[in-house]
């Protein structure tokens, strides 16, 4: 084979390429391959890493740091303070202080506290992630339900402007942000937001809050004053129904966690509380965890790989939210006894399928309730109530969460439910009612 | 031998390198096109703030230019991943180790393009698939990704700021997007790599026997696909504050679509960032105005679809004869 | 690899007698003649499937227990149903991202349009099964006629099954898929009377099925001449444009089904419950051994599909964070192909 000249003198001749070293070349490399993937298969073997693995706290952040406080005996909800920089919850009743209980982000004082009245009808923004689930689907129903009724009371004008994601394979934060900054351009007084990430969007509420626009998030936490959030309290939420199913099990059994989508900071904060429930009770083994990712069939799917390799008893599932259902549905499959299921974010299916247990052996556990026409309802009332110049006394609005247990189950399980339903779940409590949400407020009148 | 073979075409560059910038202005009308509907429907378009808007995207698809160009399937499924390392490298490294200026650029960029390098040598020296090797680098990364920062990350009062809103009297966006694209013209046009690289793209074989040094071009090009990508990274974090490893994998499957919609032959061996950045504009100002329209969510992906498919399909009738001819 | 030399004209005899072949081999090392076995029979990844499952066995009790191996067979046999299509298509040199899309599709068609007044379930996943090969076909002949490569068409095509899915049931959350769908994924389910999940003897018939039909019938010889060299196909008077417009058309279909059984599995379904199964497919045809362009088969896929289950199977009983199990999917991935799926030296090609 002829060459001619290399074409670069930017580049050296290369240095392989003569017949003479071809053979041992190969064998060098082949060799070299070799001894790689084995070293590759033995780091597989060696590395049979934590069982029931230890994750690094994840970086600084976002994150709950367990200041461990009195945790209290085991089958006890931890009582951690609130980081309260502007010392607003502080200010708040005793008996509304206890929802803030171990919050994970920061509650600052709100911005809009001395807001004047708005005085005309407000023209309404809404920013809202693709529906992928009932709960995501009431909830848009509903904010066009409440608009709708607001529009006839005079409250609010025009059209609800929205912005949603245009595909839910690729959506990310920077694009929420530009839908978001698309609304405050367009003019509008109040924006509705569930956010993607709640700390991506604090810089552009920051600035719109400046011009004076207002935001009102559901669900993540935004970390700017110019931002009322309506949440769950994500510790709480799954603190109480862990605690008490820990107490249900006297503190004795295996135990096996099932994440949610790691990465959100929602996820992380209720991971510790799992842990720090767990940690009061010596004698609750964690088996090991699994990546239910949010979404229940994930959950079935990597929970029946799970059991695959653990055939011994378990007690208690913690999952991190919404993914009971999957969890119900994986253990049902494989026919072995279903443990007590931490039901956080319960839905008509896994309610069902309590109630099937009920009635076959007294099957007993905890779970939270909220359904997201309820809270949707809360949500908007608490925007209309900002623009009415209610005067918030606090940024962030949250509740002790709606326990499920034996006793009230009836009242959260929809009428004929089944396991294969798909629907929420019944309104058990209310939510933020109107007396709940006037106390938030420095002069509440009627919405 | 000489006088036998005289149509052996020499690198060539007027048809392809035509119908290439041809395809590419397709996009550039597409692109035109949706602008004006959007000013016409927004009257306060926020020139600033869309720019920044697009930075990542438009980062994302140069990112993947190079490693498309050198030809043989060639392709880089990992950018996505690679940006959210460089950010998160900074948020959890740089910044808490007072390196968080100026010179965090310039050392992501060759922490970017050392990844890119690995990535190369596997496709080079192991001689294994591009498109497989760009999916395990991908799993690896998310998974480095979620080691480095299991829960977002916040940066406040960073430079990168500045990328959101206007370094000095440019917008911001408008610099995000300047720097990879410096990187590129610098190193394919003040050097003969530009060619080399078409050369390689175009036909390895030929190029090869021509004395071209084909595994180092192509491990060059998964390295400048790196570099150019961790500069996407701080851009992120520069509009977010946020370095978070969830959204990882979201610009994977859309930078590419960006880089098809601008016209780039995926086979390789012709194009440039200009594609990349007119199907990035185009892909953007699409969605902008499907959000403008209000189309109902429930329409919204059927006709995003068919949009992106049409857009694709005019195009690739444009430059149809080109490719009949390859 | 010595090939005669071209272009010495003046000193080649006229009629050479015993024009050099290329020389037998001898003296292959037990690794030359492992490697050529293997380039005919997915030998390591077998050795490797079945390395982990020992690891496993050895590492945790239990894990080989009857009921544990159906759960995991169940979950090989989704994924190995979902992989179908792909696998075809990786064979024309093409690539399927639609595969969540259709199975969205076909997992909503069983949920949500089960009771249509008039129409029973069977005639409604017909008419799925036929309006998702069209879509499919058209995407095919899309990708063919006009030169598009395919990644970007099946990504609108994927976005646009589920679109339309979502418009026509309305959006809403309905119930759940039908009993009889459920037990095909049940684990402890049995077939006729064999203690193994309907889903797992269907995936069985599928791969002896896809096999002789790409392998012992002339369509099949055909999908490979064309995934070989499309311009030698076409000389050959295959028709090329037949070949795409089919195999997307089929890999359409087979993904409708695999989101019809899938709905069974997962119980309730959502946007996302084709995701997993995208990646996981061309991991496993990848993983495999299937070339693009082929050579390849079936049922190198349903190792890949063996492998990489069994492999996350026992991460996660080991306790691997997600972080680590993805770390080491992309090392197996690498490790793997670098035994088996190297391509040729640019000097080989010259």
């Amino acid at each position: 084979m002829t060459r001619s000249e290399p074409v670069s003198p930017l580049l050296r001749p290369s240095l392989k390429g003569t017949l003479m070293n071809r053979a041992t070349y190969r064998r060098a490399r082949t060799r070299v391959v070799a001894s790689s993937t084995g070293v590759v298969l033995t780091a597989l073997l060696a590395g049979c890493g934590g069982s029931g693995g230890t994750v690094a706290a994840g970086a600084s952040g976002a994150a709950t740091d367990a200041e461990g406080t009195a945790s209290a005996a085991c089958g006890q909800v931890p009582t951690i303070a609130p980081k309260d920089p502007d010392g607003a919850v502080k200010a708040l009743p005793a008996d509304l202080q206890k929802a803030y209980n171990a919050y994970g982000e920061e509650v600052f004082a709100s911005a809009w506290q001395n807001k004047k009245a708005l005085g005309r009808a407000a023209k309404v923004g809404f920013s809202y992630l693709p529906a992928s689930n009932a709960f995501a689907g009431a909830v848009i129903k509903q904010v066009e339900t409440s608009f709708a009724a607001a529009k006839a009371d005079g409250l609010v004008q025009g059209k609800l402007v929205k912005r949603i994601m245009t595909d839910p394979a690729t959506m990310t934060p920077a694009e929420q942000i530009r839908g978001y900054n698309e609304l405050v351009d367009s003019g509008v007084d109040i924006i509705y937001i569930t956010p993607l990430s709640g700390d991506a969007m604090v810089s552009a509420v920051d600035a719109a809050g400046k011009k004076g626009v207002v935001t009102v998030a559901l669900g993540s936490t935004i970390r700017s004053k110019y931002a009322v959030n309506v949440a769950e309290n994500a510790y709480l939420n799954i603190a109480a129904p862990t605690a008490l199913v820990a107490g249900q099990l006297n503190g004795k059994g295996n135990v096996v966690i099932v994440r949610g989508f790691q990465g959100l900071s929602t996820e992380t904060i209720g991971y510790q509380a799992v842990k720090d429930v767990l940690a009061a009770c010596p004698d609750l083994k964690v088996l090991g965890q699994v990546n239910g990712a949010f979404v229940p069939p994930v959950a079935k799917a990597e929970l029946l790989k799970f059991l695959a390799s653990h055939p011994q008893q378990i007690d208690m599932v913690a999952q991190l939210g919404v993914m009971g259902s999957g969890v119900y549905a994986a253990f049902d499959s494989t026919g072995r006894d279903t443990p007590k299921v931490v039901d956080a974010g319960a839905s008509a299916s896994s309610l069902a399928s309590w109630k099937k247990l009920e009635t076959a052996d007294g099957y007993e556990t905890a779970g939270t309730g909220g359904n997201g026409t309820q809270e949707a309802k809360a949500w908007f009332t608490v925007g209309m109530m900002v623009m009415a110049g209610d005067g918030p006394k606090v940024g962030t609005i949250t509740r002790e969460p709606s326990v499920i247990t034996k006793a009230n189950l009836a009242d959260y399980l929809p009428a004929g439910a089944k396991v294969s339903d798909l629907g929420e779940v019944e309104d058990g409590e209310a939510w933020m009612p109107q007396s709940y949400l006037d106390q938030f407020f420095d002069n509440p009148s009627q919405s | 031998m000489s006088a036998v073979d005289q149509r052996a075409p020499a690198i060539r560059r007027s048809p392809g390198a035509h119908f290439t910038r041809h395809t590419c202005l397709f996009a550039l009308a597409l692109a035109t096109a949706l602008l004006i509907a959007n000013l016409a429907l927004q009257p306060r378009f926020g020139v600033t703030a869309q720019l920044a808007a697009v930075a990542p995207l438009g980062i994302a698809a140069m990112a993947s230019v190079p490693s498309i160009m050198s030809g043989r399937g060639g392709i880089d499924l990992s950018v996505s991943p690679l940006m959210t390392l460089s950010g998160l490298l900074y948020a959890t490294r740089l910044q808490p180790g007072g390196l968080g200026g100026y010179v965090a650029l310039p050392l992501l960029m060759l922490v970017g393009a050392v990844v890119g390098t690995v990535t190369g040598l596997l496709v080079v020296v192991g001689r294994l698939q591009p498109i497989v090797v760009s999916l395990a680098m991908f799993f690896v990364l998310t998974g480095l990704d979620l080691k480095l920062s299991p829960s977002p990350t916040t940066i406040s009062g960073s430079w990168m700021a500045g990328f959101a809103g206007s370094m000095g009297p440019v917008p911001g966006g408008l610099v995000a997007l300047a720097v990879p694209a410096a990187l590129w013209l610098l190193v394919s046009r003040l050097t003969t790599y530009g060619s080399l690289l078409r050369s390689v793209g175009g036909n390895d074989v030929t190029a090869f026997t021509s004395g071209v040094p084909v595994g180092a071009v192509r491990v060059l090009a998964y390295a400048l696909g790196g570099a150019m990508a961790a500069v996407g990274g701080l851009v992120l974090i520069g509009l977010a504050s946020t370095a978070e490893a969830g959204t990882s994998g979201s610009y994977t499957l859309i930078a590419i679509a960006a880089v098809a919609l601008g016209g780039l032959p995926l086979q390789g061996g012709a194009g440039g960032i200009a594609n990349a950045l007119a199907g990035a504009a185009a892909i953007y100002l699409l969605q902008s105005l499907l959000g403008v329209l209000q189309v109902s969510q429930t329409w919204l992906q059927v006709i995003y679809g068919a949009l992106l498919v049409g857009a694709v399909l005019f195009g690739a009738i444009a430059a149809r004869e080109v490719k009949k001819g390859r | 690899m010595m090939t005669t030399q071209q272009g010495s004209l003046d000193t080649a005899a006229p009629l050479a007698p015993d024009i050099t072949a290329p020389a037998p081999p001898e003296g292959l090392s037990a690794a030359q003649r492992l490697l050529s076995l293997q380039r005919r029979f997915p030998l390591v990844q077998l050795l490797l499937t079945v390395a982990v499952l020992g690891w496993g066995a050895a590492a945790m009790p239990g894990f080989l227990d009857p009921t544990s191996l159906r759960s995991v067979l169940v979950l090989c046999a989704l994924t190995g149903l979902a992989s179908i299509g792909q696998t075809l298509v990786v064979l024309i040199r093409g690539i399927d991202l639609s595969l969540a899309g259709f199975i969205v599709a076909g997992a909503v068609t069983v949920t949500q349009f089960g009771d249509v007044p008039g129409v029973p379930l069977p005639v409604m996943l017909v008419l799925a099964v036929v309006c998702g090969g069209a879509t499919g076909g058209l995407v095919g002949y899309l990708c063919h006629r006009f030169a598009i490569h395919p990644i970007i068409v099946t990504l609108a095509a994927g976005s646009i099954a589920v679109g339309v899915t979502a418009v026509l049931s309305g959006g809403g959350t309905g119930a759940g898929a039908p009993g009889w769908v459920v037990r095909l994924s049940a684990p402890m389910s049995s077939t006729f009377g064999l203690p193994v999940p309907p889903v797992v003897v269907i995936w069985g018939l599928a791969v002896v099925a896809v096999s002789v039909l790409l392998h012992r019938t002339r369509s099949g010889r055909r999908l490979l001449a064309t995934g070989a060299s499309p311009v030698a196909a076409e000389l050959a008077h295959i028709s090329t444009r037949k070949v795409w417009v089919t195999v997307y058309a089929v890999s359409a279909a087979l993904a409708i089904l695999a989101g019809v059984v899938l709905a069974g599995f997962a119980g309730n379904v959502d946007n996302r419950l084709g995701n997993p199964y995208l990646f996981q497919s061309i991991a496993a045809v990848v993983l495999g051994g299937t070339a693009f362009g082929g050579p390849g088969s079936y049922t190198r896929t349903t190792v890949g599909v063996l492998l990489l289950t069994t492999v996350s199977t026992v991460l996660v009983g080991l306790g691997f964070q997600e972080a680590d199990q993805q770390i080491l999917n992309g090392v197996v991935i690498l490790a793997a192909m670098a035994l088996y799926g190297r391509e040729r030296r640019l000097r080989d090609q010259v």
